[in-house]
């Protein structure tokens, strides 16, 4: 697909899963699978038994959350338990597809207690449309697993009340640590050298995802050909602020990992932003959403878009992301993307040349043209193809791994399928005059 | 089975802006309430479809005057009208 350019927009863990979703029950006597949602009411009269209290105290409480601090809170509590627990094989961890967390701000966690030589359920839940148990039984899916697991949960003696069961779903994610049932992406720890999928961000703004890497001329005299990395303007550069004081300047650090509750210490400086990056405006079309920053890591030349090197999980791993053609982005078109928080998934393409109103977490929307949407596999492990931190992924084709467009953002579209949008990559290069390496 | 021609493209851009024409006049082409615009396609069949959505239910008389298929457009081309979506940053 060759697009227009943009005017307004210039520089200024992987278990199998089967399908349908359902409740099981393993002879360990662990739920899998299962995500409880119970009335309000019950919560805070039954708060200190949950895993908030116990895990993280001083989330305790924290029963208004919203999705970003839904989603802190998750991420703190995978790595307390994995830190702890992992070898051990005590723990199960779930996580609900992010619509299911966009609709109703419920995590599950699966948990398999030795303390009482049985089993328990950890569970948060926060219903924030659905004012009453009334509303969400209009969501349940699977009445007979609803059924099943309303016993499970009478014979532990819980005080829940199950309203749905959905399916969870890993990450397909390189480095994943299996066999001990706990998950781990290391997508969202230290990367040396730098990998494509690799988490990143600024200190003062969201979690994105490392999408590729790239090359520029620099200016002035001296110019010389400098390496950076490209992700989101979103996460890069702040473009969503409308004052330009509070958007991203040249030279503002970037690092890699950005988890400032997860994995604070392991922070390092990786980047600098430089003028190349979008300015997103919410009164006309923008058709990308694009940053680079100057690496300015040690022996820079290595760094190359090879595709999740050494990993064995993901299918893709060792080959070279190719650089946009002049091809066509057709629609049904297989895609795939190396993300941050969902690590690999593969896609399909629904629509091009797709306007689409994208909201923004810290107000206003903004409103885009020519974007491609992308749904999750429809015979694939994914229940969606993308999640909250892959801003920035880069997004290409299967199987030759042809760059395509750039990951912006996501969630439930107006018909309530959940849909990835992703901004065309060629138009993108075009506009910041760079290049992939 | 997706229609992979160049004839099919050119139908479903055709049919894009036919149904742009029908709906500006109802909404006074004030735009700002469409979030989203544009053909779809059907994961299972392929078959595109127009999907227009507004940021909450459009009034009655806009939802009534949008035609179910776009009249005069090539096979018909089915519209959807939705409204209310979660798309935000961050994927």
């Amino acid at each position: 697909m060759r697009l227009r350019t943009s005017a307004a927009a210039k520089p200024e863990d992987a278990q199998a899963q089967e399908a349908p979703p359902r409740l099981r029950v393993s002879q360990e006597g662990y739920f899998q699978r299962v995500m409880l949602l119970l009335p309000p009411s019950i919560i805070p009269q039954h708060r200190s038994r949950w895993m908030y209290k116990t895990v993280r105290p001083e989330l305790a409480g924290r029963l208004n959350m919203n999705l970003d601090e839904l989603q802190n809170a998750y991420e703190a509590v995978l790595d307390d338990w994995t830190a702890g627990a992992e070898a051990d094989g005590q723990i199960r961890l779930y996580s609900a597809s992010p619509e299911m967390v966009d609709e109703r701000l419920g995590i599950g966690i699966g948990v398999r207690n030795p303390a009482d030589g049985a089993k328990s359920i950890g569970i948060q839940i926060r219903c924030r449309r659905f004012a009453d148990l009334s509303d969400e039984r209009r969501l349940v899916r699977l009445q007979g697993a609803v059924d099943r697991a309303e016993k499970q949960v009478l014979a532990l003696g819980l005080p829940a009340h199950v309203i749905d069961v959905i399916s969870a779903r890993f990450p397909l994610i390189s480095r994943i640590r299996r066999g001990h049932g706990g998950i781990f992406n290391q997508f969202r720890t230290r990367c040396r050298p730098l990998e494509i999928g690799a988490s990143i961000g600024r200190a003062d703004g969201m979690t994105g995802t490392l999408g590729c890497f790239v090359k520029y001329q620099t200016s002035g005299p001296n110019s010389t050909v400098d390496r950076g990395l490209l992700s989101c303007s979103h996460i890069l550069a702040r473009s969503y602020e409308s004052s330009a004081d509070r958007r991203g300047k040249e030279g503002d650090a970037v690092y890699q990992p950005r988890e400032p509750r997860t994995n604070p210490v392991a922070t390092q400086e990786v980047g600098n932003l430089t003028q190349r990056f979008s300015i997103l405006s919410p009164d006309a079309n923008n058709f990308h959403d694009v940053a680079v920053a100057k690496l300015t890591t040690e022996d820079r030349s290595k760094y190359s878009n090879i595709l999740a090197p050494g990993v064995r999980e993901c299918y893709v791993s060792g080959s070279r992301l190719l650089p946009p053609g002049d091809g066509t982005v057709e629609p049904l078109m297989s895609v795939g993307k190396l993300g941050r928080s969902t690590g690999f998934t593969e896609g399909v393409v629904t629509g091009i040349r797709v306007t689409q109103r994208i909201s923004s977490q810290f107000g206003g929307t903004f409103p885009f043209a020519d974007m491609i949407e992308i749904a999750a596999k429809p015979d694939g492990q994914e229940l969606v193809f993308s999640d909250s931190g892959d801003s920035g992924a880069v997004v290409f084709t299967l199987p030759d791994c042809r760059a395509i467009g750039v990951l912006v953002a996501g969630g439930e579209n107006e018909a309530g399928e959940h849909r990835t949008y992703a901004c065309d990559l060629r138009a993108a290069l075009d506009d910041l005059e760079i290049e992939l390496v | 089975m997706l229609d992979r021609s160049a004839g099919a493209r050119q139908r479903v851009e055709k049919a894009e802006v036919m149904l742009r024409r029908i709906v500006g006049p109802l909404i006074a082409d004030d735009w700002s309430h469409v979030t989203t615009f544009g053909a779809r396609y059907d994961l299972k069949t392929g078959a595109p479809y127009l999907l227009i959505g507004f940021d909450s239910a459009p009034p009655a008389h806009v939802k009534k005057s949008i035609p179910s298929r776009v009249p005069d457009a090539p096979d018909g081309m089915p519209v959807r009208v939705a409204c209310g979506s979660s798309v935000r940053f961050g994927g």
